[in-house]
């Protein structure tokens, strides 16, 4: 290490950066206009399949279909054959699950190759990590074929210019009646189709989700030998049952995750759900006094101390708690449900878990259930000739075939011996299985949502009572179809300082008035913008 | 290693030589022997042009509204328009600076001597096996990583952790620890004093295994205790290497933990979290703001390059030899 290398080494690193700078492009890129981004395209057709009658059927207000058991005569979805033959296919996606086994090793994976006619490869990047894989993928120019999309308010790397760019215009495959080539895509509810439309085209195919988002999962089993209601109709009979469920002798607490809880009790003041549109004027609900109340409603539960010791401090172990008794109530997705059982029925012994609805907040304050998203996110195709985009479209159909038919079985259940072994006509999954189903074909694309559990068909009925209370209060965000550029580059960035804010202001940390400045601030910076940009939107597009 | 310092170091009348020959002449091998070293050192040289020099041309993104899937290339130009949250007094980047620069200045007054004082300690140790027990038993959680080490910490202080649980069932109520914004940079300075003290001592060992006994026999001779010999010649076997290891300490001074704060943020607010380190990747990665990212991490690197050249120079004032030669 002389003195003459390490200077002149930094010296050269620098004049490199400077060549660098020479080197590159002009800088020509101008972004699209709002109005643009917006415009409307023409959906695909509604065209429900009707192949499996229930007693729970799915409805048009959003609803999902319901089953105890899988009919006895499984439909061949594919009567003539495969599909998509053709050359095998990149799929770019995600996994909340551990990761599956390889193809060579996987019995589910290898018949799905098979049933659909090519080799479906997935690329799969845990959850987390995948905003930034997405976008250093596009940084890189090497795409798959088809990629996942995140919603833009969490992946600002997902602009219409992107799309329009290197992502293929799906309308002429999929407008109107031309969906029909696809009859399992046309099976797909038009709410899920809003989000795949941009720059007047559609650009993407759903990964549909209820609509009824999911309710506050209680404990009923640990409840009920409190002896308590496990059903509180306003707020101040929610904070009492938090208060007698709560034992800290017994490390048993009301509630977990301060995100949820905090969105629940938003709910219960019927505050926006994001974005609240009225005659075509937007707000955010930061700017909202029901924010202001929810905060001082969470600071309560803090100081009363039912909420878990640890909450703020740890992140993903809520399920767990929630599972091992350590809360006894916790607002969660719908998929959850199931997965609850699944996990700990074996060792939570009489596990019995109920729903409860957002409790109103007083006599003059309704309370509201915040809609789901109608996708999880989206699938974006890479430009390529027509017969490739047919090809692919065929293929993604047949991700998407319904319950009740073998391909559905495949996707979820795997291959009957290996994957799952049959109790009555119902597919109970093996060790093997579970590991191989994780394969994450639910983030390509899927069928709508079905409400059906094979190990506890008892369950099904409760599932489909709470979505039929919740769309009858479903509060929509008017803003999930819509692209704002603002919101894009900015959600991600004052999301991350407002969940910091909020909970500072949970736990007393922080005060109402910072956040008052922070909303402030946001309004400044970004929060005005958004604001003019998606009433513009929604001009366009409604 | 303060000996490969000083054979490292040519003496001062070549390289003076060196100066007035032409650069290139200067860099080819001189001979046989050194020619076979340098073919050694190719590999290394084309991996650190490869992976840290070519990757430095990415740092033009400081200068443009970069958007990822339309690249260097042809993403916009702003100028210097993505360092005003440097210099505008942006409340978020300076309690950052802030909070970066309190646990610096904690990190090298409290850890970086724990490892000088637990290399002294282990080498007044006789037993040679007790020696090397305690070595491994120190080492050992410098391979644990991040994730691990803070779940651990969770397990042992968080508010149902062991400890809690423990004053809970004497009725001596409860102590916050883990989410508590007031202990967070202590924690974090006790965590990596757990983690990297016993690893840190490697370098000091081997630099006191060096001196010479016949010092001490000497010293011992003239009558001087332990804590003398300790005084006038163990420590200042070490000073080189201290002022090497200081100096070199400082050119990361910026970078103060970016795994071990960005998995415990979430318990105490990015107010009180937030270092330069996790501003950007909170805003580049995950907020999108490449640029500004880039910009601020730029800014990092040239102060840490400042503070470098600025502590050697001192060095050599002092008469050291820094980490390289005036």
């Amino acid at each position: 290490m002389k003195t003459p290398l390490t200077r002149r080494g930094f010296l050269a690193a620098a004049a490199g950066t400077g060549a660098g700078l020479a080197l590159t492009g002009c800088g020509d890129f101008e972004p699209r206009p709002a109005r643009l981004a917006n415009a409307k395209a023409e959906l695909p057709a509604y065209v429900p399949y009707r192949g499996v009658p229930t007693d729970m059927p799915a409805t048009a207000d959003g609803v999902s279909a319901g089953h105890r058991h899988f009919p006895r005569e499984v439909v061949a979805a594919f009567p003539d054959g495969p599909p998509a033959e053709g050359p095998g296919i990149k799929i770019m996606n995600l996994i909340f699950n551990p990761v599956p086994p390889p193809v060579d090793g996987n019995a589910m994976w290898q018949a799905l190759n098979e049933y659909v006619g090519c080799d479906l490869g997935f690329e799969i990047t845990p959850v987390g990590d995948y905003p930034q894989k997405f976008a250093v993928t596009l940084a890189g120019g090497d795409l798959p074929d088809a990629m996942l999309m995140l919603p833009p308010d969490q992946n600002s790397a997902a602009t219409p210019d992107m799309l329009d760019a290197l992502f293929e215009d799906l309308t002429p495959h999929l407008s109107g009646d031309n969906v029909r080539d696809y009859p399992f895509l046309a099976n797909i509810p038009t709410d899920s189709w809003l989000p795949c439309v941009r720059n007047g085209g559609i650009y993407a195919l759903p990964m549909p989700r209820p609509v009824s988002s999911g309710p506050t999962f209680t404990r009923l089993d640990l409840l009920r030998k409190k002896g308590l209601d496990p059903d509180p109709k306003t707020w101040r009979e929610f904070f009492r049952l938090c208060k007698d469920a709560t034992d800290p002798g017994a490390h048993q607490y009301a509630l977990g995750d301060p995100t949820t809880t905090w969105n629940l009790l938003m709910q219960m003041m019927g505050a926006p759900n994001w974005w609240r549109e009225e005659n075509g004027r937007f707000t955010h609900y930061y700017e909202t006094e029901e924010c202001r109340q929810a905060l001082d409603a969470g600071l309560q539960l803090t100081r009363a101390g039912v909420v878990h010791p640890d909450a703020f401090s740890v992140v993903g172990k809520f399920k767990d708690w929630f599972g091992n008794g350590q809360i006894v109530m916790h607002p969660d997705g719908p998929a959850a449900w199931n997965d609850f059982y699944t996990v700990y029925e074996p060792v939570a012994e009489g596990l019995d878990i109920g729903y409860q609805m957002p409790p109103d907040w007083d006599a003059a304050t309704p309370a509201g259930q915040w809609q789901g998203r109608a996708n999880f996110a989206t699938l974006i195709v890479k430009k390529a000739p027509e017969a490739r985009i047919k090809q692919i479209l065929r293929a993604m159909n047949a991700l998407a075939a319904p319950f009740g038919t073998d391909g559905y079985l495949l996707r979820k259940y795997g291959v009957r011996g290996p994957d799952h072994t049959l109790e009555g006509t119902d597919p109970i999954l093996t060790p093997q299985g579970t590991a191989e189903v994780t394969l994450p074909t639910t983030f390509a694309t899927d069928s709508p949502f079905t409400l059906y559990y094979p190990q506890k068909p008892e369950i099904v009925p409760g599932q489909y009572a709470f979505q039929k209370e919740a769309v009858k209060k479903l509060i929509p965000n008017p803003a999930e179809a819509l692209y704002s550029a603002t919101d894009a580059e900015m959600s991600k960035l004052f999301g991350l300082r407002f969940e910091s804010l909020r909970k500072g202001v949970m736990q007393g940390r922080n005060s109402r008035g910072e956040w008052d400045d922070a909303v402030r601030e946001w309004r400044r910076e970004a929060g005005d913008k958004m604001r003019a940009e998606y009433e513009l939107a929604w001009e366009t597009r409604y | 290693m303060t000996t490969l310092q000083q054979t490292a170091a040519p003496p001062a009348e070549k390289s003076g030589g060196a100066g007035k020959r032409l650069p290139l002449r200067r860099l080819r091998p001189g001979n046989r022997r050194d020619l076979a070293l340098f073919w050694f050192a190719v590999p290394g040289l084309a991996a650190l042009l490869l992976f840290h020099y070519i990757p430095l041309l990415g740092n033009v993104i400081a200068f443009q509204d970069y958007q990822p899937y339309i690249g260097i290339m042809h993403s916009p130009w702003t100028g210097f328009d993505n360092f005003d949250v440097v210099f505008d007094g942006n409340e978020q980047f300076l309690r950052a600076l802030s909070n970066t620069l309190q646990l610096t200045l904690i990190q090298v007054v409290f850890v970086f001597p724990v490892p000088i004082a637990l290399a002294l300690a282990l080498n007044s140790l006789v037993s040679e096996r007790l020696k090397k027990w305690v070595q491994n038993v120190l080492y050992l959680p410098h391979f644990l990583s991040w994730v691990v080490i803070v779940a651990l910490f969770q397990q042992m202080l968080g508010q149902t952790g062991m400890l809690n649980l423990f004053l809970q069932s004497h009725d001596l109520g409860t102590w916050n620890i883990i989410g508590n914004p007031d202990t967070f940079k202590a924690l974090l300075t006790f965590q990596v004093i757990w983690k990297d003290a016993g690893w840190g001592t490697i370098l000091f060992l081997a630099a006191l295994s060096r001196v010479d006994n016949n010092l001490y026999e000497a010293s011992a001779m003239d009558g001087a205790s332990r804590l003398r010999q300790t005084w006038h010649v163990t420590l200042p076997a070490l000073r080189s290497l201290v002022i090497l290891l200081l100096i070199l300490r400082l050119g990361d001074a910026l970078s103060v933990g970016f795994e071990q704060i960005l998995l415990q943020q979430t318990a105490v607010g990015l107010q009180d979290s937030e270092v330069l380190d996790t501003y950007v990747f909170n805003n580049g990665l995950v907020g999108g703001q490449w640029g500004v990212a880039a910009a601020v991490g730029l800014v990092k690197g040239v102060v840490g390059v400042v503070l470098v050249l600025g502590a050697n120079k001192i060095a050599h004032l002092f008469g050291e030899e820094g980490v390289y030669r005036s």
